[in-house]
């Protein structure tokens, strides 16, 4: 295989699906493709669909982004798929050159001055629209203020009520506390209401996680009024918490800006049934900075294409305001430089949980940490449960859907390098170091 | 924070009922009591979950051993990701492809990547008479984490050679005394396949005193490493107070030629068998009279076999009981000629195709396929005259569609060049049904040698696109298995 091309598993990771991989791959026949070509960026071709011309196909490898004339909503599409596994395979069939083919310059081309403008791209607003937009934005505050009040009221009922009295109520009790707070344009507490009120009959140990989401809501409230009071990061946590999300170009625009080598340490799916989330942790190789990138994407769509665990990128990073661990954005033209060997910063668990508790310090609504832990070893218990233990003998059990057998498998049930997150009392694992490679598990 | 304990379980059974019903200590300066219960109990919650700590740990278990044996290439890693993940299309699924990979991986002494394993034990718990190829490709560490995951613990007992592998004389009679139905069953397959005397004697230490049933269904379990050794014990068997235990007694029996019942089915034909004329030779097989009671007891019965009559089922189970030996001995005739002079009588030829499969006689089987082929005769065959024999069926016009699909079915893979491309020929010259029938067996036997015909044969398919995505589905699956026997070679 020639020398800094992927290799086919690497392909197949990006395909949004099994079935596009299988589209992909019956793709791959060098009969179907003309003007096919390489160079150190970009991968192009032309492949003939059912169609009467061509699709015109080419791959930025610095994103990896993809681009094609197929109608296919799928990202990436089939045709970007098996052109990067031809690619990949290196039998001569994508060839290097030196000159792209003119549809792959020009849309690269065209990428370069999209990402330079989007740089550059101050708000750029007119007086008469900052005038408006100071308006809104004290609208927005009072109706968000009186929501709060309103918040507060309903938080101390359930005070005075107790918990075991808010348990006995339908579940409308908190689905309208919920569209309330949607309407007062907190959604993030919205959220967070809605889950409790299942939690509050799904969990064995609901009362103890009752309390403290109402203690975390309660604090929410007590932030919100004291909010001009609060540093930069804890009032941009509380934003968070509240529901009131920054738009990219605002977070580009406040130039928060981090150059260096992102180690791609772990990726984590999510799905609370409305709303699909995809979190992917870097580490900066020279800065020792975590960055979370986070993507969304509505039940039913596909989530945008994520960074390769186990790739090293070397970009600009823009962070959001917030404390650690901050989310992120990867900038433009930021490309893959290498692979990771490390767990980067993997340390003891006690030393994990003590990070976590400083964490904890600098924002309490926080539900999710980090962790690299040294010499993890997974322990499968008498009753079928796994944890994780290092060499204090310390036992943090893994998350009850994740799934121990990827890194029993890789590891051999030896210690090595493991980075995961925390949630609610769980490590979910999200990939280890094993004969010097970072694997995904 | 002293006192921070029992303040936290005041707090919560405040919580609980409610501060209406219990005011909770000390209310803050302007603070009602509901702000006050929640300001308390946030900074009391914040602190115990930055302080927790977390239980211990057991011990981990030892880790998994080094393999000795070398990794499969990439390649062949890649195409194995490709079957197990069902990624690829394959008439009739990947399962004999996969099969077939285990098994050249097995015989190269090689195992797949540690990355693939959680799948490949997946997939081998699913199918447990892969087991021993299984056990093998995923080396040192996939048998070590088969055993960490009861989901697999059918893999790993392979491995270990079976249920009881450690048990000494009496503990496995006591253990095979005690368990369910089932595992019993398992732990007699395993004991057979260790020792089959010592399995035979394992079912008769608990003979005595088991019902008809598990009698029945223990006996069965014999069959496999069925041996002469075993004949004494049926022999006693046909005793038996069960109709159910005796039947299967005399099934077994009909697979040892050299028994005691095996002689007496061949005294009762003797009166019955003459050849007569010089010339022109004519076989001569009588009715038999009604069963008496030894006969009844090595199984003679009036049920009759489909589409014969009372009399010539009478003599179907003898024939079919007896030795093939008998025949050659008592009329001096060779099967060959045996089989063309009872032309006419279905009854012999019945019996004589029963007779060639419980015995596994090849010599008849293939006399009797010559006659008239059939693909139960192909189990009676060593591979390599089953597949002889298939070939030279195929050429033969007579031959029609479901009887060649069964013939197909029945033999046994990998299939010689000659096989495969007169297979091949002859499935492409039959009506399109055939195809689809087909390409479950031609994806996973065919020699990749004949892609190319098989190429042929889809260029040919260009109005017929139903039949054109089978071809193409078995040339895909050829050219997979011919992946893996270039990167096992």
């Amino acid at each position: 295989m020639p020398k800094g091309r992927w290799t086919v598993e690497r392909v197949l990771s990006l395909a949004p699906d099994p079935s596009s991989a299988k589209a992909a791959r019956r793709l791959q026949s060098p009969r179907t493709w003309s003007q096919l070509g390489t160079t150190s960026t970009l991968v192009w071709g032309r492949c003939q669909g059912s169609g009467k011309e061509p699709y015109q196909v080419t791959v930025d490898l610095t994103g990896p982004a993809f681009k094609c004339s197929c109608p296919s909503r799928k990202f990436p599409c089939k045709h970007g798929l098996a052109l990067l596994l031809m690619w990949a395979a290196g039998d001569g069939s994508v060839a290097d050159a030196s000159d792209p083919a003119e549809f792959a310059s020009e849309w690269a081309g065209r990428r370069a001055e999209r990402a330079t403008t989007a740089a550059r791209k101050p708000s750029s607003t007119e007086p008469a629209d900052a005038e408006a937009q100071a308006r809104r934005l004290a609208q927005r505050i009072d109706t968000m203020s009186a929501g709060i009040d309103d918040f507060e009221r309903w938080l101390f009922d359930i005070a005075r009520q107790g918990l075991v009295a808010s348990r006995r109520q339908p579940f409308s009790f908190w689905d309208s506390a919920a569209a309330r707070l949607v309407d007062a344009q907190l959604p993030g507490l919205a959220d967070r209401v809605r889950a409790a009120g299942g939690a509050v009959h799904a969990r064995s140990d609901w009362a103890e996680h009752l309390l403290g989401e109402l203690c975390r809501w309660h604090l929410a409230v007590r932030g919100w009024r004291r909010r001009d009071q609060l540093d930069a990061a804890l009032v941009a946590d509380l934003r968070v918490v509240l529901g009131w999300g920054r738009r990219a170009d605002e977070v580009v625009a406040l130039n928060n800006l981090l150059t260096d080598r992102w180690q791609v340490v772990g990726r984590r799916l999510g799905d609370d049934g409305r709303l699909q989330s995809q979190r992917t942790w870097l580490v900066g190789e020279r800065s020792g900075e975590l960055a979370m990138l986070l993507d969304f994407a509505a039940a039913g769509a596909v989530l945008p294409v994520a960074q390769v665990v186990g790739t090293v990128i070397e970009g600009d990073v823009c962070f959001y305001p917030g404390s650690q661990p901050r989310r992120a954005l990867l900038v433009e033209g930021s490309h893959v430089v290498g692979t990771a060997s490390a767990v980067p910063g993997a340390a003891p668990i006690d030393d994990n949980l003590d990070a976590v508790a400083t964490r904890l310090a600098a924002n309490p609504w926080a539900l999710r940490f980090p962790m690299a832990v040294a010499e993890a070893v997974a322990v499968v218990e008498d009753e079928g449960t796994v944890a994780v233990t290092d060499t204090s003998r310390r036992r943090l059990p893994l998350g009850p859907d994740a799934d121990p057998w990827p890194l029993l498998a890789l590891t051999g049930g030896r210690p090595a390098d493991l980075f995961g997150e925390w949630e609610d009392g769980h490590l979910y694992p999200m990939s280890v170091a094993v004969d010097g490679e970072l694997a995904a598990v | 924070m002293s006192g921070a304990g029992s303040g936290w379980d005041e707090l919560f059974a405040t919580a609980l009922v409610g501060t209406d019903r219990r005011p909770p200590p000390e209310a803050m300066e302007g603070a009602g009591s509901e702000a006050t219960l929640l300001d308390r109990v946030a900074v009391l919650t914040a602190c115990r979950r930055a302080g927790w700590v977390p239980p211990r740990s057991t011990d981990p278990a030892p880790p998994a051993p080094d393999d000795d044996s070398p990794l499969c290439s990439p390649a062949a890693a890649q195409v194995l990701s490709l079957l197990i993940e069902g990624e690829v299309r394959i008439p009739g699924g990947p399962t004999a492809i996969i099969e077939e990979w285990f098994r050249r991986a097995a015989e190269s002494g090689r195992r797949c990547p540690a990355r693939l394993l959680p799948a490949v034990l997946d997939f081998g718990a699913r199918l447990p008479d892969l087991g021993n190829l299984v056990s093998v490709a995923i080396g040192a560490r996939g048998r070590w984490l088969a055993q960490r995951n009861p989901d697999w613990s059918a893999l790993a007992a392979t491995a270990g050679a079976g249920a009881g592998a450690g048990a000494g004389a009496d503990e496995l009679e006591t253990l095979f005394a005690t368990a369910s139905r089932t595992e019993r069953s398992a732990i007699l397959g395993a004991a057979r396949r260790r020792d089959p005397d010592r399995g035979r004697e394992l079912l008769d230490s608990t003979w005595a005193t088991d019902g008809a049933a598990d009698r029945a269904s223990l006996l069965a379990a014999l069959e496999p490493s069925l041996s002469e050794a075993d004949e004494s014990f049926l022999e006693s068997v046909l005793d038996d107070r069960a109709k159910s235990v005796r039947e299967v007694a005399n099934r077994l029996l009909d697979r040892l030629p050299t028994s005691r019942r095996a002689a007496r089915m061949a005294a009762r034909l003797r009166p019955l068998v003459a050849v007569s004329g010089t010339f022109r030779r004519k076989l001569e097989v009588e009715w038999p009279g009604e069963p008496d009671a030894s006969a009844r007891r090595d199984g003679s019965t009036d049920k009759t076999v489909a589409g014969f009559g009372l009399k010539a089922s009478w003599l179907l189970q003898l024939v079919a009981a007896a030795p093939l030996s008998f025949w050659p001995e008592v009329t001096g005739l060779a099967p060959g000629d045996l089989v063309v002079l009872a032309k006419g009588r279905a009854e012999l030829i019945e019996g004589w195709s029963r007779a060639a499969v419980a015995q596994r006689n090849a010599a008849w089987a293939n006399a009797l396929f010559q006659h008239r082929p059939s693909a139960d005769l192909l189990a009676a065959m060593g591979p390599a005259e089953a597949r002889a024999a298939v070939q030279a069926a195929l050429s033969i016009k007579g031959v029609q569609a479901p009887l060649l699909m069964n013939l197909l079915r029945a033999t046994p893979g990998p299939w010689s060049p000659e096989l495969s491309e007169a297979a091949v020929r002859r499935v492409h010259a039959a009506p399109r049904p055939l195809a689809f029938a087909a390409a479950p067996v031609f994806a996973a036997r065919l020699d990749p040698s004949v892609a190319q015909l098989v190429e042929k044969w889809t260029d040919e398919l260009a109005d017929d696109p139903a039949v054109g995505r089978e071809v193409t589905a078995i040339q895909h699956a050829l050219s997979i298995r011919h992946t893996i026997a270039e990167e096992f070679r």
